[in-house]
């Protein structure tokens, strides 16, 4: 409290050393703005801003880190949908709020804001693709609509992030992004991949599931995780063209199919062999060595994969009939 | 220049949720053999290129898996559901061991069996109207008609025109533009 009234007198002062008029009005609006900040942010959000639109306040960094620090409050009681927005607000207030030479502690307030809304952007993103009841409607979703609704949900995820990312390496260059890059990647492979796994005619998935694991693979080329993954969209795939064919597949057309099968099967055998060489003990990389080189008919090998994997306890054997 | 400090109070609780690839899903192999299948429909495939004595046109079509591979035979149950050979409903049964008075159209050896089992079956089936399908190297040479091999990662068969007409089958010169290897 004791602060806030510093920064009030500190406003008064100011006020009192300027001529009336238009601009004390104003300056006496940012100071009934910050009064009413935290009980009534709506209202403190319409006077600041007019604030920032009139001419004589517009270029005082404190009133745009004010409005900043109301579209801050109003964050805290609006619902979920509309903080994007309102987070766009706090950024672009707290943007404009350096421009005009903020003093350290408008600074310092600038700062605090940045930091909240960064952590914001990526727990919005996170949220979606921990929100499991989504998730499960989405791959239950077999209208017209939900190609269109997944390329809108992937794209919300990815602004989200990409907000994030660009404010934490603008204002924070000695915090490490990289970390939140790999996790958030990591997590958007995984969340396509469920959704590919339960709908395998869903192409747009798998192809958003790859996208996701090749920006892990940019960032982190011997993670073993996307490396495995990666491999079991490949095999994923190969599995489910032997899935499609029916008791009417003519021979003919088996070899040619086969063909495509190996092409897939070797590039899950890529990936995944990456991932297995930088974790041995890895005991899914080890289940899918087992069954692509199945796939790809390398008995051998496979069986190789097999014994390491019932050695350490996987059950390996395939009775299933396809569906 | 005002001093400015909104709120002591203002201070961020926020912490980044964090640890996002826990949520990771375990995105497994299906649980099915893709082996199976290929082979489950190349055995099926097969008996559109083979005509078979008059007297197996009638009755079920049998088609018997001697040795353990439980993949292949659901495989080859689930596709016999859906498929005749003609008019003729498809019954697949498996055993262990050959036994006696096989009347199957086709016997298919696991590649566990060595040649003997298969070199028996040629002689005591000879003229029985029998397509005989291994899974073994040199079983063409030992009386088997269609031998799966493998080759650059591909499934393929070789094909023994001369033990197919020995069982008495009428065959159809297509078949051995589809094999790998044709063996007289």
């Amino acid at each position: 409290m004791k602060r806030i009234n510093q920064y009030l007198i500190g406003l008064l002062i100011l006020i009192l050393g300027l001529d009336g008029g238009a601009l004390h009005a104003q300056k006496s609006a940012l100071v009934r703005a910050n009064t009413i900040l935290a009980e009534n942010p709506l209202k403190a959000v319409k006077i600041l801003d007019s604030v920032v639109r009139h001419a004589e306040t517009k270029t005082l960094s404190v009133s745009w880190t004010l409005r900043g620090r109301a579209y801050y409050e109003l964050c805290r009681v609006q619902n979920y949908s509309t903080k994007a927005e309102l987070l766009d607000s706090i950024f672009i207030s707290v943007q404009r709020s350096f421009n005009y030479l903020p003093d350290s502690n408008i600074t310092k307030d600038n700062y605090i804001l940045l930091r909240y809304i960064s952590k914001r952007f990526y727990n919005m993103a996170s949220l979606q693709l921990k929100d499991t009841t989504l998730m499960k409607s989405m791959a239950a979703d077999k209208s017209n609509n939900a190609a269109a609704l997944l390329k809108r949900y992937h794209a919300n995820a990815l602004t989200n992030f990409n907000k994030f990312k660009s404010i934490y390496e603008t204002y924070f260059p000695n915090m490490d992004v990289r970390k939140y890059e790999l996790e958030f990647y990591e997590a958007l492979g995984s969340y396509f991949s469920y959704l590919f796994e339960k709908d395998n005619s869903n192409a747009e998935a798998g192809s958003l599931a790859k996208s996701a694991y090749l920006k892990v693979l940019q960032i982190d080329p011997n993670n073993v995780f996307a490396n495995i993954q990666m491999g079991l969209l490949y095999y994923n795939q190969a599995a489910n063209i032997i899935q499609k064919l029916n008791e009417d597949t003519p021979l003919e057309e088996l070899d040619l199919v086969q063909d495509n099968l190996v092409k897939l099967g070797k590039q899950s055998e890529q990936f995944v062999s990456k991932g297995y060489q930088n974790d041995q003990n890895n005991l899914k990389a080890i289940e899918a060595l087992f069954y692509i080189y199945r796939l790809l008919n390398d008995f051998n090998k496979s069986n190789e994969f097999k014994s390491l994997g019932l050695q350490k306890g996987l059950k390996l054997e395939e009775t299933q009939p396809q569906k | 220049m005002f001093g400015f400090n909104p709120h002591v109070n203002f201070r961020i609780r926020l912490v980044l949720i964090g640890v996002l690839g826990s949520i990771a899903m375990s995105y497994r192999p299906p649980d099915f053999d893709p082996n199976a299948k290929l082979k489950a429909l190349f055995i099926m495939n097969f008996t559109r290129y083979f005509e078979w004595p008059e007297a197996k046109k009638t009755g079920d079509f049998v088609i018997y898996l001697i040795g353990q591979n439980a993949s292949l035979t659901n495989e080859l149950k689930a596709l016999a559901q859906k498929k005749k050979v003609g008019a003729q409903n498809i019954i697949v049964v498996n055993h262990t061991k050959m036994e006696k008075n096989q009347l199957a159209h086709m016997i298919y050896f696991t590649n566990e069996l060595e040649l003997q089992p298969i070199s028996d079956a040629a002689s005591k089936l000879r003229n029985k109207g029998v397509l005989l399908i291994s899974e073994k190297p040199e079983a063409c040479r030992s009386g088997s008609c269609v031998n799966f091999i493998y080759l650059e990662n591909k499934l393929k068969f070789e094909y023994s025109y001369s033990n197919a007409l020995k069982t008495g089958l009428k065959t159809n010169d297509d078949f051995k533009t589809l094999a790998a290897t044709v063996i007289n």
